[in-house]
């Protein structure tokens, strides 16, 4: 073996050893990274008997809670609750047409500040409670305050207006600010109502599949299908919480969208 | 040449496993959820059935919601110009002017109107001894007096005010169809 082939593999060896060097070093670091990440966490675990930090949500309904979900660092467990929207007294029917109230907001049940976000999914069910896609969620009128309520036009494929072509299921809405912590007191601060009425149209009532047979003697039958008749409409709601500290990063780890937020804390999509 | 290969896998999964570490630590951010939902089913096709009781040559006209969902129901009875048609309706029956006579009631389910009333004039004739004077009984011959009802459903505005839209048309969908020589649904 020569000396210049000899030179040359040395060489190879000495690339290879200082790479495998930085690898493990690169993981070193790695492995000190968490185990620091870790001695935070148990820290503040610890300091957290002083000052708790938990996170907490509430979607209320007309002035009253209709589900949660809260983190007590205390018990270590998530409390949490769902209930059910558009409750109506007992033996009443739903009466198509007629607009009936329905006020929905966020209310902040942690104890950190939080951004918000909503995602509402309108539709039709049959009595086993499957999905009637063909019939149309545009049909269920979920009206929209649009009071700091911003809507993601990019994520939501329910119809927005007369002329909008869409007719899926989904509105997505961010609140545009942060939504403080209860204040001293237990006062409990909530966003403004995203929706504050649904109604079903009347145009359910007209919407009908015609089928026509003709039998060996020359009779047709016409037979009419009321589309809707029997159908059930869902209207649910999903609120969404996340910290604001490093809120863009957050946000876009949490819900996966780029938004900025300005020195203010006023959240916009981009 | 797999020496340089060796090196570049080793490079190459020391800076996954680096990437993998700072997955980890974007995870560790405070986030929470809430749901709740609803809904309640609608019955949108009205159904009433007729009832008729003759007597005294009158009929007595009782409609019945047969359907699932309330309903608003008229009347309209036809019959040859020679014989003539007299309403008398009972508590709730309107005369439209259109020819229908409309109950303004709400019809609940399994819940009836109250009778229409609609007396038969049988027509004049002249007897043998010249005089025109009303056919007196019996009355042999045959005709017919037809009762048609209808019923549209209750429809609300939006302050919750029920009201009747009788010329309402039915939208038939896309996915309607027709065919021939098929055998008849019924």
């Amino acid at each position: 073996m020569s000396d210049g082939r000899k030179r040359k593999k040395m060489g190879l060896v000495s690339g290879t050893a200082v790479l495998f060097v930085s690898a493990i070093g690169l993981l070193s670091f790695s492995a000190i990274g968490s185990t620091r990440a870790a001695l935070t966490y148990y820290s503040e675990t610890y300091t957290a008997q002083i000052d708790v930090q938990s996170i907490g949500v509430s979607l209320v309904e007309n002035g009253e809670i209709v589900s949660y979900r809260d983190y007590t660092h205390a018990d270590n467990v998530w409390n949490q609750a769902s209930g059910q929207l558009l409750a109506l007294p007992e033996g009443e029917q739903w009466q198509v047409g007629r607009t009936y109230p329905e006020s929905l907001s966020v209310r902040n049940s942690g104890s950190i500040d939080e951004y918000v976000r909503v995602k509402l999914y309108k539709y039709w069910v049959d009595q086993e409670g499957r999905k009637l896609p063909h019939l149309s969620p545009a049909m269920i009128d979920v009206h929209l305050t649009n009071d700091h309520w911003i809507v993601d036009d990019r994520a939501t494929t329910a119809k927005m207006g007369e002329d909008d072509p869409r007719d899926g299921e989904l509105i997505v809405l961010y609140y545009d600010s942060p939504l403080a912590a209860a204040g001293e007191g237990g006062v409990f601060y909530e966003t403004e109502s995203f929706v504050d009425s649904v109604t079903i149209k009347n145009d359910v009532m007209t919407k009908v599949t015609e089928t026509c047979s003709t039998d060996a003697n020359g009779w047709t039958t016409v037979r009419i299908v009321y589309d809707y008749e029997g159908a059930s409409f869902v209207v649910e709601a999903e609120v969404d919480a996340v910290q604001t500290h490093n809120a863009q990063s957050a946000i876009k780890s949490a819900w996966g969208v780029d938004v900025e937020v300005d020195a203010n804390g006023m959240l916009r999509l981009r | 040449m797999k020496r340089t290969k060796r090196t570049v896998c080793t490079a190459a999964i020391a800076l996954a496993l680096v990437a993998g570490a700072s997955v980890g630590s974007a995870k560790a951010y405070f986030t929470t959820f809430a749901t709740a939902r609803g809904g309640h089913q609608i019955t949108v096709a009205p159904r009433s059935q007729i009832t008729e009781q003759f007597s005294d040559w009158t009929k007595h006209i009782r409609l019945g919601n047969t359907g699932t969902t309330e309903c608003y129901v008229r009347v309209k009875v036809f019959a040859g110009s020679a014989y003539g048609l007299e309403y008398n309706g009972s508590a709730g029956w309107r005369d439209g002017g259109d020819g229908y006579w409309y109950y303004d009631e709400i019809l609940p389910v399994g819940g009836a109107t109250e009778n229409l009333d609609v007396k038969i004039t049988l027509p004049t004739v002249t007897v043998p001894d010249g005089n025109p004077e009303t056919t007196p009984p019996p009355y042999t011959e045959d005709f017919n007096v037809v009762v048609i009802q209808e019923c549209t459903a209750v429809l609300y505005g939006e302050d919750g005010t029920p009201y009747a839209d009788w010329d309402s048309k039915l939208i038939a969908n896309e996915d309607s169809y027709e065919w021939e020589g098929g055998q008849a649904d019924e």
